[in-house]
């Protein structure tokens, strides 16, 4: 397995650089092998993808069940047939902390998805009409914004139910405001350019302006936030999760076992240790590459 | 008291209470074993501060005050109905009946084998066929303040009690409709108070005029709702519940409330007009109530001493267990509460008795008992252990029958679960029912074949859950704590609150075709004085409840697990649980 | 400037009647209902009869949008009504004992978090690529990597149940108060000293730090009079938003640590599905963001006069 997963690292390190020496012109490619010279960025690329790897092959890759007890081994501390123990019904943790990557992905990058692309018509509809339509939209977003992230996820989830997909729509309908004005901010300063001024005046319709000159334009903001709302959405999973409102168990999430855990802090303390240990990897592997991220893209630096 | 009893909040609320409730609570703790005064709370003037903050190998006999004994207590939340406060009227939310046990005495009180023992009233007698009964009042009864009880107030109690006009509705009206005419009085059938079975003879006398024969009666007056209240302070400050607020509430029980912190603590101090204490000193000066719901905070909070008695949460009892000093501060005991989850009798394909069977036999008790860790004992009818109508032998093909419960299942048209419509099980979400679900889940799938979704979900969403279309096919998890211990108050509740009650009314609920084998098995008991009789009747009505015609599938008895420093003494716990009345604590 | 500030309370005070109506409507169509009304195991007691009751009692009786008026004619008098779970307390009283522990808790590690995070950055930032700028950052990463539920479930570990220094639940007296305010701080005190240390990195490199250097400036003058002054104009831009969202209380740490603050309300409001309580607390978060946002604006074009107000 570890052979397989080196394999696909050195592939995965490789493969950026083809593309950019067949377009070196591409600012993106250049962003993008410029962060990977970065090693804290590097490293944290690796990690993800390791997550996204095993989260992607969990069935294959974990040993046991996540989700049905097992009655025979319950509550047992870390051995060698459990690298981290079981928890009070029995279940391997390790194989529940695999399920969990693939679910703590998916929160972060489907959310985050979800809640750019949002974003992006909003901010782009508001930004490039302006008027009324922005002023309806920004005093929505404003309202929004103003308020506590996680207390309106609470509100949220009390509306909608636990479950994933309810999550995934909590969690853009409380974030999207921050790409919207990212958006709409950037889409302002874009239209008085001239190339989308002569585009416009040429009769290009606004769909097209904005989907072939404005948005190309934005992707290098909308990363760097996709590297922040990514890690910010999974910690929002495990903390909603910790609280009991957030995925319903047994799904194995990592803030689902946080919440089993700590019931049984005492008792056994490595329930709660492994998933705040991967949570906090996670968490580092982000920012690392967060920043590099943001370097790269940064014209200002290098 | 309803289905939840003064247990539930001690239960693994957890969870969902964090949910359900504002959660707060102040502990205190001077950094050791040693508690302090809780936070924000200004030291009272009666505590010498040298004296609380001498350390601890300085000599308590020398010190000039006595170190104030304090004795700390949790109560996770207001359950169910937080608005109710402490109105023992309205005893049927959880920890209400906790705090009225502390602050008001009724008529008796059950000692140690749970048997009525004198409290307010000094003797009881029955006319002949147990339809009537006279109290005989002690003459010392007084409320907090010193000023007399009468039987007039016990009068006016009862009265009160059963009015539909008090805040939380006649909510206990089930606690009190055997006494005559209180059900048409709550019905406003009509509405002449003096139409209801109760009378002040004179000052210190009360009489009772039941439905009919009911032999248990004086068991069931040790309930708070049959302690008396404070007329005037409720005629005067009776809208909504503000009455219960410190600085309006009088009591006559063991301990008085002088200080209420909504989420955060409630502070007793012993009631010097009680008639109990006369008798006996007593043992603490303070008595502080905390309410950390979070079962997890709470076991920290009573290691490093910030609680003096908690329940031992499920997770962390194999460790208190093997610990050589907490497990000596353990009590276990077992509770008159049974677990279960109630079927959609008339929906397919749960009217069909095989599948109901089938459900019953399939589910691995003893491995239940296990994942929870000794907090349960196997349960294979309604009724609990000691009651009548308990019998080990009752329902000898409840035992776990994998194979049994495939044929029966197959029979039913469902040969390894094909057809098998997915259903749901719809509980609170605690830690524990979490557990117990996903294990029941895994062995319907395993034995039967069949797919069991948890819904899981905060208290009040439930009834939402339940009404929301399109309808989803659901098992229905609910508990009983017996609210005194007499078989008469599970039967009651199971035949006047579900079989006849809002239930029935739900088509897929309703429609149960034992109801009228079940219902006159346990209205004959009632009123039978043979207590073999009462036994044999309570046995049959079980028996068809939970296998003949399965209406709930019993799973689990509770168990108890306190953990009490052993500075605490003077409480004796039953299956109805801790009692404090003579609690005292060392300093 | 005057002009400015009044249009932006104009435009706060807009924004705060939307989110009122966003937040009014989203609770309404949230299932459950308060008063314990659906609640299975508390169902058994009330009667039909009594729910009506009940509803009309507290107005749940009529059309949503008929609620938010009376809500809104009630709110604009500073009537913010009856809570629906504790039935006989005002919304007022149980914001009156809930917010001063909240902004106690958030005021001081708000301060700690922006003085001990700035401090950190400069630190970090003068003495870059040595030892004293690894360990400053390795905290700041640390801080901004770890969940403060997790970090709060580690101290407890160690220094409640092992170590006995700290009582686990609470709030009031110092020893109470210090692992809550450790954990609400770390999370902060990284961005901070994260974001300060950027900042003076950046200014050190312009040219009239040089300049200054190249007069033969002291290292410790370049630093004090040049870049400190520069550096820590952006600073106050996370100051703001930092100590807004400290304010409003955090749900892990009050959760964790049980702190009857506002935060726990807040949940325990949504929980008992209380609408006047959870209307109230919405005002009055939205509020506070706003108002810190709009200080931090003008704090602005006070310190930096090159900004202008339009």
């Amino acid at each position: 397995m570890l052979e397989t997963l080196r394999k696909r690292v050195r592939n995965e390190q490789s493969a950026p650089d083809h593309p950019a020496m067949r377009a070196p012109e591409n600012p993106w490619a250049k962003a993008f092998r410029r962060m990977l010279k970065n090693r804290g960025a590097a490293l944290g690329l690796y990690v993800i993808l390791f997550f996204a790897l095993i989260g992607a092959l969990a069935d294959i890759v974990a040993p046991y069940d996540p989700i049905k007890p097992n009655f025979t081994a319950l509550r047992q501390p870390p051995s060698a047939q459990h690298l981290f123990g079981t928890d009070k019904q029995g279940r391997d943790i390790l194989s529940r902390i695999i399920h969990g990557a693939r679910i703590s992905m998916a929160v972060g990058f489907l959310s985050q998805g979800l809640t750019i692309f949002i974003g992006t018509v909003v901010g782009a509809i508001a930004g490039y009409y302006g008027g009324k339509v922005d002023t309806i939209l920004m005093r929505i977003t404003d309202s929004l914004y103003a308020f506590p992230t996680m207390l309106l996820l609470i509100i949220f989830m009390a509306a909608f139910g636990r479950g994933f997909i309810n999550l995934l729509i909590a969690m853009s309908i409380a974030a999207w405001v921050g790409p919207a004005r990212l958006v709409r901010s950037q889409v302002l300063q874009l239209k008085s350019q001239a190339f989308v001024e002569a585009s416009h005046a040429l009769g290009a319709p606004a769909r097209h302006i904005i989907l072939r000159h404005m948005l190309p334009n934005l992707i290098g903001s909308l990363m760097i936030f996709l590297s922040f709302g990514v890690p910010a959405a999974i910690m929002a999973e495990a903390g909603l999760s910790f609280l009991g409102i957030g995925l319903v168990p047994p799904t194995p999430s990592w803030g689902v076992m946080l919440n089993d855990g700590f019931a049984v802090l005492r008792a056994l303390p490595h329930v709660v240790f492994f998933p705040s240990l991967v949570i906090i990897i996670t968490m580092l592997a982000f920012m690392y590459l967060g920043d590099g991220l943001r370097d790269a893209f940064d014209p200002r630096s290098s | 008291m309803s289905t939840n009893s003064n247990r539930i909040s001690r239960r693994r609320l957890l969870k969902a209470a964090m949910f359900t409730g504002a959660t707060a609570g102040l502990a205190a703790c001077g950094g050791g074993a040693r508690p302090a005064a809780p936070a924000g709370e200004a030291p009272p003037p009666t505590e010498a501060p040298p004296a609380a903050e001498a350390p601890q190998e300085a000599p308590a006999a020398e010190a000039p005050a006595r170190a104030e004994r304090v004795l700390y207590l949790n109560m996770p939340s207001f359950y169910g109905d937080p608005g109710a406060g402490t109105d023992p009227g309205c005893s049927g939310g959880a920890n209400t009946v906790f705090t009225n046990q502390l602050m008001f005495s009724a008529l008796v009180y059950l000692n140690e084998k749970m048997e009525p023992t004198p409290d307010c009233a000094e003797s009881w007698t029955p006319n002949e066929d147990s339809s009537v009964w006279t109290f005989k009042l002690r003459k010392d009864l007084k409320w907090s303040d010193g000023t007399p009880i009468t039987a007039k107030d016990f009068e006016w109690t009862v009265k009160r009690n059963v009015s539909p006009d008090i805040s939380c509705g006649g909510g206990i009206l089930y606690m009190m409709d055997i006494i005559k005419g209180a059900a048409d009085y709550a019905g406003k059938v009509t509405t002449d108070p003096d139409t209801i079975g109760v009378k002040a003879l004179d000052d210190y006398t009360l009489q009772f005029e039941l439905t009919g024969p009911a032999g248990f009666f004086p068991i069931m007056v040790s309930y708070p709702t049959y302690s008396p209240l404070p007329k005037d302070r409720i005629e005067q400050y009776g809208k909504d519940t503000q009455w219960t607020q410190p600085q309006y509430v009088l009591s006559n029980g063991p301990f008085k409330m002088t200080e209420w912190k909504r989420d955060e603590y409630m502070t007793l101090l012993p009631n010097e007009h009680w008639h109990g204490y006369t008798e006996q000193a007593p043992g603490l000066d303070k008595l502080t109530v905390r309410m950390l719901k979070n079962q997890a905070t709470a076991i920290a909070a009573y290691e490093t001493g910030e609680l003096d008695v908690i329940e031992v949460p499920t997770g962390d009892l194999p460790r208190v267990k093997s610990d050589p000093v907490l497990s000596q501060q353990l009590i276990t005991y077992a509770e008159l509460f049974t677990q279960y989850m109630l079927i959609p009798v008339s929906a397919k394909p749960f009217d069909d008795v095989r599948v109901r069977q089938a459900l019953a036999i399939a589910i691995d008790r003893d491995a239940i008992a296990d994942v929870l860790a000794g907090t349960v004992t196997p349960a294979y009818q309604f009724l609990p252990p000691t009651m009548l109508g308990y019998d080990k032998d009752l329902n000898p093909e409840m035992a776990y029958n994998p194979d049994k419960a495939r044929q029966l299942l197959a029979d039913a048209g469902f040969p390894n679960g094909e057809g098998f419509p997915k259903f749901w099980i719809n509980s609170n979400h605690t830690d524990d029912y979490q557990t117990m679900f996903e294990a029941i889940s895994a062995m319907y799938k395993d034995v039967l074949g069949i797919e069991m979704e948890l819904a899981l979900m905060d208290p009040g969403a439930r009834g939402a859950w339940r009404e929301q279309e399109p309808r989803r096919l659901h098992l229905w998890r609910e508990r009983w704590g017996m609210d005194f211990p007499d078989s008469h108050n599970s039967m009651n509740f199971m035949v006047t609150g579900r079989l006849k009650g809002d239930y029935s009314k739900i088509p897929e609920w309703g429609g149960y075709k034992s109801t009228d084998r079940v219902a006159p098995l346990v209205e004959e008991a009632a009123r039978s004085a043979d207590p073999a009789r009462r036994h044999e009747l309570y046995r049959q009505a079980d028996r068809i409840l939970t296998w003949e015609d399965p209406y709930l599938i019993p799973i689990y008895y509770y168990v108890a697990n306190l953990m009490m420093k052993p500075r605490v003494k003077g409480v004796y716990v039953t299956g109805m649980g801790p009692t404090y009345r003579r609690v005292s604590v060392e300093s | 400037m005057w002009q400015y500030i009044v249009r932006r309370v104009l435009q706060a005070i807009f924004t705060l009647f939307v989110l009122s109506l966003i937040t009014f409507f989203v609770a309404k169509v949230t299932p459950g209902s308060p008063l314990g009304l659906d609640d299975p195991e508390n169902a058994a007691k009330i009667t039909p009869a009594m729910r009506k009751q009940l509803l009309e009692q507290y107005d749940l009786d009529k059309p949503v949008p008929v609620q938010y008026v009376l809500w809104f004619t009630k709110f604009i008098r500073g009537d913010l009504g009856l809570s629906l779970t504790y039935r006989n307390e005002h919304v007022q009283d149980i914001l009156a004992r809930t917010w001063p522990i909240s902004a106690q808790l958030g005021l001081i590690a708000a301060l700690l978090a922006i003085s001990l995070g700035t401090l950190l950055g400069i630190v970090a930032a003068v003495y870059r690529n040595t030892f004293i700028d690894y360990a400053s950052m390795f905290i700041a990463v640390i801080g901004v990597a770890v969940p403060s539920f997790v970090l709060a479930i580690g101290l407890i570990l160690l220094f409640s149940l092992t170590l006995h220094w700290f009582p686990v639940t609470g709030w009031g007296t110092p020893e109470r108060m210090v692992m809550p305010i450790l954990v609400l701080m770390l999370g902060p005190l990284a961005t901070t000293a994260r974001f300060t240390r950027a900042s003076m990195l950046e200014v050190i490199k312009q040219d009239y730090v040089r300049t200054a250097r190249a007069k033969g400036l002291l290292e410790r003058v370049v630093i004090l009079r040049h870049v400190l002054k520069n550096a820590l104009i952006p600073v106050i831009t996370v100051a703001g938003p930092t100590l807004a969202g400290m304010l409003t209380g955090s749900v892990f740490v009050e959760q964790i640590f049980t702190i009857p603050g506002v935060a726990n309300a807040f949940v325990g409001a949504i929980g008992g599905r209380d609408y006047p309580m959870i209307m109230a607390q919405t005002i009055i978060f939205g509020g506070l963001v706003i108002f810190m946002n709009l200080a931090v604006d003008v704090a602005y074009g006070i310190i930096d006069p090159r900004i202008r107000y339009s």
